[in-house]
């Protein structure tokens, strides 16, 4: 039989990561695992955005990782806090490298994560977060998209392209 | 709530497939799915070039289907096939990743199990593309495994290959 203690899903709010908390929820309450839902600040974009301007840094990342605690907080249902009570946390940092390092860390056993849409941007930025979690992650990885059953052509060249791939449902 | 009503594991029979078919058997067990088994065979045309005048591409693609099938059927058990009803199938192509999300678009899979080589830095690069391009394209949630488990590979000895490659 296979382990799953603790599982960990982490969030950047995005409609891809409301499915990821809801498959995580899912297995945790099923395998009686415990929940650990967490959100990176991306500390690269922040210093990028900041490149130029003379805002305190350190304001600016604890502002928006107190930002991220609230919404991680309305996004868990009363169910969360039963036993075993879902553990929350915000991390600064590169996004994959923090997620591998925290479920090594936690002993994690699975870690769910939200796979973005197929356009250009969302692509570059997100997608190869979930990319390089499956390459250096400790443990599975459990990958969503929304909305489901979304089928794409794996047909990388014309996804980089930013070539709409839409299913004609 | 989730729906699993059909789970695919993908299986290239090597040791990460082994982990891949476990977590797949104990999930289609726990929320009653039926348990799909796919493994990708070479297409027999890859075969070809000068050397290969007068070779039977048909007979040798028969065989190399064949010789999956019995493969799989090995791989699953009597109680795989009483409890999770499953279902060995086989498919030959160019792109292993391309026909498992063929596949699992046209069976309404609703998770795709498969294994990732966990081999150190260099093996990610070479190995680990079927994995990353059936996340990339899949039409539904994948799992993703490695054998052994929580073997950690650390990001930096990543970017050292990445940098010696660039």
């Amino acid at each position: 039989m296979i382990k799953l203690n603790n599982i960990l899903v982490a969030t950047d709010f995005s409609d891809a990561s409301e499915s990821a908390l809801v498959y995580g929820r899912t297995l945790a309450r099923t395998f009686n695992a415990r929940l650990h839902v967490v959100h990176v600040v991306d500390n690269a974009l922040m210093f990028a955005a900041l490149d130029g301007y003379t805002a305190d840094i350190a304001t600016v990342l604890s502002e928006m990782a107190d930002d991220a605690e609230k919404r991680i907080l309305t996004s868990l249902t009363e169910d969360d806090w039963r036993e075993p009570k879902t553990v929350t946390d915000i991390l600064t940092g590169t996004p994959a490298d923090e997620i591998a390092r925290y479920a090594k860390k936690a002993n994690i056993d699975l870690i769910v994560m939200g796979c973005h849409g197929h356009g250009f941007i969302s692509a570059l930025l997100m997608g190869r977060v979930a990319e390089k979690v499956v390459r250096i992650a400790p443990c599975p990885v459990l990958t969503v998209r929304t909305p489901e059953r979304d089928f794409v052509k794996p047909d990388t060249v014309r996804e980089a392209a930013g070539v709409e791939v839409t299913s004609k449902a | 709530m989730i729906k699993l009503e059909n789970i695919l594991v993908a299986t290239d029979f090597g040791q990460a497939s082994e982990t891949a078919l476990t977590y797949g058997r104990s999930l289609a067990r726990t929320f009653g799915s039926r348990l799909h088994v796919i493994h990708v065979t070479q297409s027999a045309l890859m075969f070809s070039g000068p050397e290969a005048v007068g070779v039977d591409f048909a007979a040798l693609q028969t065989k190399l289907d064949d010789e999956a099938t019995q493969h799989l059927n090995s791989v699953l058990g009597d109680d795989d096939r009483r409890e999770l009803r499953a279902l060995p199938v086989v498919r030959s192509g160019t792109s292993p990743a391309h026909e498992i999300v063929v596949y699992a678009s046209s069976a309404k899979v609703d998770l795709i199990v498969l294994g990732t080589h966990g081999r150190g830095a260099m093996a990610h690069l070479f190995m680990g593309s079927v994995a990353e391009r059936v996340v990339r394209a899949a039409p539904c949630p994948v799992l993703t495994v490695r054998h052994p488990e929580h073997e950690f590979v650390f990001p930096d000895a990543l970017q050292v290959v990445a940098r010696q490659r660039g």
